[in-house]
């Protein structure tokens, strides 16, 4: 297991992500992503803010992983 | 798309170079490598990807920092945005889970801080206005059959949307009504005047008659008062309101407009609405006391009927009712000729905004100027200059006059004009709020179609050619790219479908600058994200809305 196997490993599953496909990988699990749309928010000192959209990544573990 | 484990074996095959089995077997090394030090209770970290770890029995994955910020790296720079006013966007508005794509309501969330200042505004107004109107409606009514019997005039009905219990009517019961029926003679009241007659079956002298309505009305009133049956008006004591009314009923209106307030300050139930309304009396020469007038001769007819018939205990609440009844008439005058303003001054907050916008052309740049003196010239030519006369005193006749009379003379060399347009239209924004005739006018002009249309079309939306130097709008952002030559292809793309494209460059400190493609310019968020959406797909499938 090469230095550059972890490099390409994570970078696979960035670019894919980021092309919002979702990578599935046996004995692991699967990463999407979850878009979140800009939205408003009220903050604990009464300011609104309208929020930024936003991906974030979704990790599924496979079921068989304890 | 789904990258399976087959697929993923391929790209990573593609990426270092290596034979298949042997980055399958890497593959595997890793996977048992993060399951075991899981299963030791340790978390695995791959460096500039992520964490694995576990979260009791559930395994986790925490993307690293810098995982995150590349896959966000079409809204980098994206920063909260803090809205002025928090305003009354209720809670449920803010869509709580994820709106993907087309969710149940995509729009919420989305109104600009603008538009929900603007709503705000208008709320609040709209609903003094409504409760003011609801009230004088309400008294409206009360007074509707005398006005029309009396001054014959055209008075606009008008459903009163608001609450039932407001002001007078939170003391008003169904007999309220026919108290002053009964002593003006009204065809509903008597109808129920005899109605009782039937069921009591007794001689009707006029003091029952009241003493009955007085009972219905201290229920609502008071409990304590019901216990006084005999004339309770006397109890409440209004022999103050009656001295000073009888002589008020024969002086001049306005007098008897202040008699009116007077007694509202003794009365308990009835004094909002009458101090409200009568407060809000705006001109003493204006004609409602001449109808007051007739109304009194009138009334005196029925108070000599009523005279004929009764006892001097029945004066007193004759005389209240009169008074009432006079003071309404006034009321119901006001509420008229007010009301129409009340109920076109809906559309003229519309037209507010419009006014809002108008008066943004001086600040935009030197190529509106054909547009601004359109707009000139719609403005001179308006209908509604006239109704401002009388109500030129609150020192705008020295500033706008002048203006008009230059603008009626033949065209002058177009930039002198411009400087005129926006003279006149800095000076009418102040004068909006002054008052409601002015207000008035301000709608009639501005129903002016050549107002805000050129703005809207030439400038705003989704359509058309877009205009690079434009800035303080939002527009839709469908691409973020690092290349030039591709967002200018994307450009030339959007361009031939008929949208309003333009790039825009972000300076990125982690990803050089970003060529983001625009599309369409819009006033509010809520604007734009209709339009996304209404586009439909390609585009609606993944865009963000930002402000230029």
């Amino acid at each position: 297991m090469t230095k550059d196997f972890i490099k390409a490993f994570g970078m696979i599953i960035r670019d894919q992500i980021i092309m919002k496909n979702s990578v599935e990988i046996e004995g692991l699990g699967s990463f999407s992503v979850k878009h979140r749309t800009q939205r408003q928010e009220k903050r604990a000192d009464g300011k609104t803010v309208m929020l930024p959209p936003f991906d974030g990544i979704e990790f599924k573990p496979e079921n068989n992983v304890d | 798309m789904k990258i399976d484990n087959k697929k993923f074996i391929e790209l990573l095959v593609e990426a270092t170079g290596q034979d298949e089995e042997k980055v399958t077997k890497q593959l595997g090394e890793l996977i048992t490598e993060i399951n075991d030090s899981l299963a030791q209770g340790d978390a695995y970290e791959i460096e500039g990807f992520g964490i694995f770890t576990k979260f009791g029995a559930n395994l986790s994955f925490l993307p690293s920092s810098e995982l995150e910020t590349e896959i966000n790296y079409k809204y980098a720079g994206m920063k909260p945005l803090e809205l002025e006013d928090e305003v009354s966007l209720p809670e449920e508005e803010a869509p709580k889970e994820p709106v993907s794509s087309g969710g149940s309501n995509p729009f919420a969330g989305l109104i600009d801080d603008e538009d929900i200042e603007e709503m705000d505004k208008m709320d609040a107004s709209q609903s003094e206005e409504s409760d003011e109107s609801d009230e004088l409606e309400e008294v409206e009514d009360e007074v509707d059959d005398f006005i029309t019997e009396i001054t014959s005039e055209d008075s606009e009905e008008e459903e009163a949307p608001g609450p039932d219990k407001w002001g007078i009517d939170t003391y008003k019961d169904d007999n309220a009504e026919n108290v002053f029926g009964a002593l003006l003679g009204d065809d509903d009241a008597e109808t129920i005047e005899t109605n009782e007659i039937e069921e009591t079956e007794e001689d009707i002298t006029s003091d029952e008659l009241e003493s009955e309505d007085h009972d219905t009305e201290e229920e609502s009133v008071s409990d304590e008062i019901e216990d006084l049956d005999e004339n309770p008006f006397e109890e409440i004591s209004f022999d103050d309101l009656e001295a000073g009314n009888v002589e008020d009923s024969e002086e001049t209106a306005s007098e008897e407009d202040t008699s009116s307030e007077e007694k509202s300050n003794d009365d308990a139930p009835i004094i909002p609405v009458i101090t409200n309304v009568s407060s809000d009396l705006p001109d003493p020469d204006e004609d409602p006391f001449e109808m007051v007038d007739d109304l009194e001769e009138d009334l005196g007819d029925e108070k000599d009927k009523k005279k004929k018939k009764g006892d001097a205990q029945k004066a007193s609440p004759l005389l209240l009712a009169i008074v009432i009844i006079v003071s309404f008439g006034g009321i119901g005058y006001v509420a008229i000729s007010f009301g129409f303003l009340n109920i076109d001054s809906i559309p003229f907050f519309g037209n507010k905004q419009e006014e809002q916008q108008v008066v943004m052309l001086p600040a935009r740049p030197q190529n509106n100027a054909n547009e601004a003196v359109a707009v000139d010239n719609g403005d001179s030519g308006a209908p509604g200059q006239p109704v401002a006369v009388d109500n030129s005193d609150d020192g705008r006749p020295g500033v706008t006059n002048p203006a008009e009379q230059q603008e009626t003379t033949p065209p002058p060399p177009p930039p002198a004009q411009e400087q005129v347009v926006q003279e006149e239209q800095l000076s009418e924004q102040p004068e909006e709020q002054t008052t409601q005739t002015v207000v008035q006018e301000q709608t009639q002009v501005s129903d002016e179609p050549t107002y805000s249309e050129p703005i809207n079309e030439n400038d705003l939306g989704i359509y058309g050619q877009a205009q690079t130097e434009m800035s303080g709008v939002y527009t839709v952002v469908l691409y973020s790219l690092t290349k030039e030559s591709n967002a200018l292809a994307k450009i030339a793309e959007l361009e031939q479908a008929g949208l309003k494209a333009r790039l825009t460059t972000y300076p990125s400190s982690t990803y050089g600058t970003i060529w983001r493609v625009n599309i369409g310019h819009f006033r509010t968020l809520a604007d734009a994200s209709i339009a996304i959406y209404d586009l439909g797909a390609p585009y609606s499938d993944d865009f963000f809305i930002t402000k230029l």
